[in-house]
């Protein structure tokens, strides 16, 4: 009799758990296959998580190349640098994980998400700063270095996880911050009035002088990203976050970046991450 | 006779370096009137495309040389700003109902 009590109960929780778990929003659902499909029928060679590769999964020259740089990564002093932050205790004797749910590993994951009560979208660099702010700690360098570590590290240790921010159904603020993502996302400017779109969906795979355009599907599962042109003289050691290389992507268009963790770049960033919604964490890996 | 003759001459000479200061004067003031009211309509254009989130990135820099410029190229550089930002303006609008195209 226990037993079957206690079953009863338990199909209650988890049914009950269901039921609370936030829905994906239809409209963003709809927006998530059309946008996985065009890719899908753009590169029909291609499986959904070789998109994480990048303009190499398209290029084989690349890939080689890639390959091989991946054989001996020049980046894994930082990632190291970045676990010992992680790790390190504030002068408080709180550490960064005080300021997260969930283990480690999937803290890359649960970002960027809807803040309900803040009524904006939080993103994992963001998060990370404020952990610092409310612990008392010194201010760091937003974009680069040690918070582009910490999250490196963050992404390494979650390799594998699957991409899944919700946009929840009926939640109309939510839904408003996505919209503005995706308007971005699609939106001509600058000088050159070139969006985000017209390189990397209508162009993805086409060359750009000696670049290849990669696909916006899979962007996110590999940042931040290790780049060889950050990794320069007075560029920084290599490391950037994705909001970072958004700011690029601005200027190269002459358009005037925006802040970073700000409502414009973590608007995008909530629909840029959401479209590759289902892909795998692909971990730190070299770009050009 | 010589006298009136030198007299009258320095009066004359005298007239004309006044007019021509007086002109000079008068060019340069309006040198600077026209280099301050070119750039705060450059600076009040940007504004509006700040505010439309769709600011070119070399806008405000123009402003700036225009400042450092001054005279006729502070004109040319701030009108040159000027234009980007009513620009601007225009893309944003066009922009409005960005979207997908697939």
């Amino acid at each position: 009799m226990k037993k079957i009590i206690t079953t009863i109960m338990l199909s209650v929780l988890l049914g009950s758990t269901t039921v609370l778990a936030a829905q994906q929003s239809s409209v963003v659902q709809a927006d998530i296959d059309d946008f996985q499909g065009y890719y899908k029928q753009k590169f029909p060679k291609l499986e959904l998580d070789d998109f994480s590769k990048g303009s190499y999964a398209i290029d084989n020259d690349n890939m080689l190349q890639f390959k091989a740089i991946m054989e001996m990564p020049p980046f894994e002093d930082y990632l190291d640098k970045g676990e010992a932050l992680w790790n390190t205790p504030f002068k408080n004797g709180k550490t960064y994980s005080s300021c997260f749910s969930g283990a480690d590993e999937t803290i890359r994951t649960q970002f960027p998400r809807w803040n309900a009560t803040k009524g904006k979208v939080d993103t994992l660099e963001q998060a990370i700063i404020e952990c610092r702010i409310q612990n008392k700690e010194r201010k760091i360098k937003t974009g680069k270095a040690e918070l582009a570590w910490i999250s490196a590290y963050l992404t390494k240790i979650a390799e594998g996880q699957t991409i899944n921010v919700i946009v929840p159904e009926g939640d109309a603020k939510a839904l408003a911050a996505y919209e503005d993502g995706k308007k971005f996302f699609y939106a001509k400017r600058g000088q050159l009035n070139l969006s985000c779109a017209d390189c990397h969906v209508d162009n993805a795979g086409k060359r750009i002088r000696g670049n290849r355009l990669s696909p916006a599907l899979g962007h996110i599962t590999h940042f931040p990203v290790w780049r060889g042109s950050w990794a320069k003289k007075n560029r920084g050691d290599g490391f950037g976050t994705i909001q970072l290389r958004y700011g690029g992507c601005n200027k190269q268009v002459r358009a005037k970046p925006f802040k970073r963790h700000k409502s414009e770049y973590n608007n995008l960033e909530f629909f840029h991450t959401i479209m590759s919604n289902g892909m795998k964490i692909s971990g730190i890996e070299y770009r050009r | 006779m010589k006298k009136i003759l030198l007299t009258l001459g320095v009066f004359v000479l005298s007239t004309q370096t006044n007019l021509f200061a007086m002109q000079y004067h008068t060019n340069t003031h309006n040198w600077n009137n026209n280099c301050e009211s070119a750039i705060s309509a450059a600076n009040f254009e940007n504004e509006k495309a700040k505010k439309v989130s769709f600011e070119w990135r070399d806008t405000r820099k123009l402003i700036k040389e225009a400042k450092k410029a001054g005279g006729d190229k502070c004109v040319e550089l701030a009108n040159k700003a000027k234009n980007q930002a009513i620009l601007a303006q225009q893309q944003a609008r066009d922009q409005a109902n960005a979207g997908p195209r697939f």
